[in-house]
């Protein structure tokens, strides 16, 4: 559906995006994360036909709506890509109400009688007929997320782009668009670029998570493939893994700056230096009674950040690891901040991988 | 500690609060003292000339024509600057802000020396007549107004997210379409400002018109050149008359503006 191609844009001397290159199956809801001024944003622009790319080749549909190459170059302007755009914070427009906000794109194409054909089953999918006459100040956070929805939609695109739609909503009303959202997504069977920062939208909204960092793709695949095998350490570690280079000590050991850990059997020799990662909520902290386990670490807490439900623990085992625990399991520990701490790491939660391939060993329970 | 903080706001309040009021005494009583250099029968008399009716009329139509002509400039201008930010957009903003700065009568000697004595200012002058007639207090008032309605508008521009812009083009929209339909809208508050704003200074414009228009009675005589023509005479009941219709134009237009903004305000524009 879209594919696209070692694409690159600079702005003067700053290289925003350098050769990216990823695909979006049709029906599929590919979610590209990244932090903050990664260039998330410019790259849906440069699709979406608002800026030119330095380079690259973008294929919509089958057809290229972008291509820098000398022979055949292609730049289709935006209202030919079929693309639908919702950028962030919706951007309705203030003097006009919810329903002339849909048909915005419809107006001066087709009598009125034609556009309510068009908008009706749209609307009542998203459930935002009883708003029609509102303007959008009028709107909730979440009726005015699907009026933003809806705006595109009724001009059937081939593609729909979200720029992180939710970036501007407190995390209440956050967490329930968030739920309205991968409803409707899955309801409309769309084929979706869904662009954010954050994680939980990340894992929770996509098919793919793609990872977009130093301006190129660095990961794509299934959330749980990706929280089971990061494709390198800086993407394991945006991820909020523990993530370290390592060497394979033995077919069921590898060793990680003097830390040994044990695994289960590894397809990789020995020798080999390889990624070694594994999810802090699968960090087992405890402080007596150590049964003769493999992998149980001792070290020092370095530092505690309480949260509501559960706590994040930072401890210097040789190597510093991160874990999470809920509370119920935290209090009774009874541990404060440079006290010592057993840990405690199954050995199908540790996953190997080669540098420089996409093998990973270990199980995981993403 | 409470208290005394409290003190003090309501104090700041009362002072600066009181500031305003004084400048709107002074001006009252300015006004007032103004109205007791004639009687009501001389003020009516006054109101009822043809004279005065004709400067009111050749005021209001070369007021609304100059506005008109001037947004149909500053508003392509201002997009122009605003969205391209093209190079050198400093010198070309600084280029527009010069009659801002030059007295209008300086203005109007230039104007006047340029449709009288250079070869395209001859051409014009021999095809719209613009030197000391009414067609030159079009373009006096046009200079002196023009600068206002574009750095208005580029402001107006400036404050609209250009994203709105770019949206409308994946809906369908070609530039031109994007500008009409969602950009204008979205500026409607600043223009209807800006053309008030501009209506306004050209309804009081007097150093450039008498300049390059002339100041002949019944021909070129626009309210300010009129106020100039009685004072010049010691007609005191005609200036103030004068004077009582430009104040209630200035008051009525104003408040229709403030108006007209709150309740667009109410709607969300």
């Amino acid at each position: 559906m879209l594919k696209v191609e070692r694409l690159s844009k600079s702005f003067g001397d700053h290289t925003v995006l350098k050769d990216v290159t990823f695909s979006v199956e049709d029906g599929e809801t590919v979610v590209l994360v990244g932090s903050s001024g990664v260039g998330k944003s410019t790259l849906l622009k440069i699709i979406a036909g608002l800026l030119r790319a330095d380079s690259g080749r973008i294929d919509v549909n089958g057809s290229v709506v972008f291509d820098s190459s000398e022979d055949s170059p292609v730049n289709l302007p935006p209202k030919s890509r079929s693309i639908g755009y919702v950028p962030q914070d919706y951007l309705l427009f203030p003097f006009l109400s919810a329903y002339e906000n849909i048909t915005f794109g419809l107006k001066g194409k087709m009598p009125e009688h034609e556009m309510d054909s068009i908008v009706a089953p749209i609307v009542s999918l998203l459930e935002i007929g009883n708003v029609m006459n509102m303007h959008p100040r009028q709107l909730s956070g979440g009726q005015r997320q699907r009026v933003a929805l809806a705006r595109p939609l009724v001009l059937r695109p081939k593609l729909l782009m979200l720029d992180e739609p939710m970036s501007n909503l407190d995390p209440e009303l956050r967490d329930r668009v968030r739920v309205e959202m991968r409803s409707f997504l899955k309801k409309l069977g769309a084929t979706t670029l869904y662009v954010t920062h954050d994680l939980f939208d990340a894992f929770a909204l996509g098919d793919r998570v793609a990872v977009l960092m130093g301006g190129s793709v660095k990961a794509m695949a299934s959330p749980q493939q990706l929280l089971k095998s990061p494709s390198a350490i800086e993407v394991g570690r945006f991820l909020g893994l523990n993530c370290y280079r390592g060497k394979v000590v033995s077919r069921t050991s590898v060793d990680i700056n003097g830390v040994q850990l044990s695994t289960v059997e590894l397809p990789i020799e020995a020798g080999r230096e390889v990624i070694i990662s594994f999810r802090p909520d699968c960090v087992r902290p405890f402080t007596r009674g150590a049964a003769p386990l493999p992998n149980v670490l001792r070290g020092k807490v370095l530092e505690i950040l309480p949260g509501v439900g559960t706590v994040n623990l930072d401890v210097d085992v040789g190597i510093e690891v991160q874990c999470c625990l809920t509370r119920r399991d935290w209090d009774p520990l009874g541990v404060t901040e440079n006290g010592e701490i057993l840990l405690h790491l199954a050995l199908e939660d540790v996953s190997v991988a080669e540098i420089g391939s996409n093998h990973f060993s270990g199980s995981g329970s993403g | 500690m409470l208290g005394k903080d409290r003190a003090r706001d309501g104090a700041f309040k009362v002072a600066t609060l009181s500031v305003s009021l004084l400048i709107v005494l002074l001006s009252v009583v300015a006004f007032v003292s103004v109205l007791s250099w004639t009687s009501p029968g001389d003020l009516l008399s006054a109101l009822r000339s043809q004279r005065i009716a004709y400067a009111l009329w050749l005021t209001f139509s070369t007021s609304t024509v100059s506005t008109l002509l001037a947004m149909a400039v500053a508003i392509p201008a201002a997009y122009g600057l605003s969205r391209y930010n093209p190079r050198g957009s400093r010198v070309i903003e600084a280029i527009f802000s010069v009659p801002l700065i030059l007295p209008p009568v300086a203005m109007g000697a230039v104007l006047l020396i340029f449709f009288s004595s250079t070869p395209l200012g001859e051409a014009l002058n021999t095809i719209f007549g613009i030197v000391f007639e009414i067609p030159g207090l079009v373009v006096a008032q046009f200079c002196v107004i023009m600068p206002i309605a574009t750095k208005t508008i580029k402001a107006t521009f400036d404050s609209v997210d250009p994203m709105y812009e770019a949206l409308a083009m994946t809906l369908g929209c070609n530039t031109w379409q994007s500008v009409r339909r969602v950009l204008l809208p979205l500026s409607s508050n600043g223009i209807v400002a800006a053309g008030v704003l501009c209506w306004s200074r050209a309804v009081g414009e007097f150093g450039a018109s008498v300049m390059l228009a002339g100041a002949t009675p019944m021909k070129t005589e626009t309210l300010p050149i009129s106020v100039f023509l009685r004072l010049s005479v010691a007609d005191i009941s005609g200036m103030i008359a004068l004077v009582l219709i430009m104040v209630t134009t200035a008051l009525l237009v104003f408040v229709a503006l403030y108006r007209s903004g709150e309740g667009r305000a109410v709607v969300g524009v």
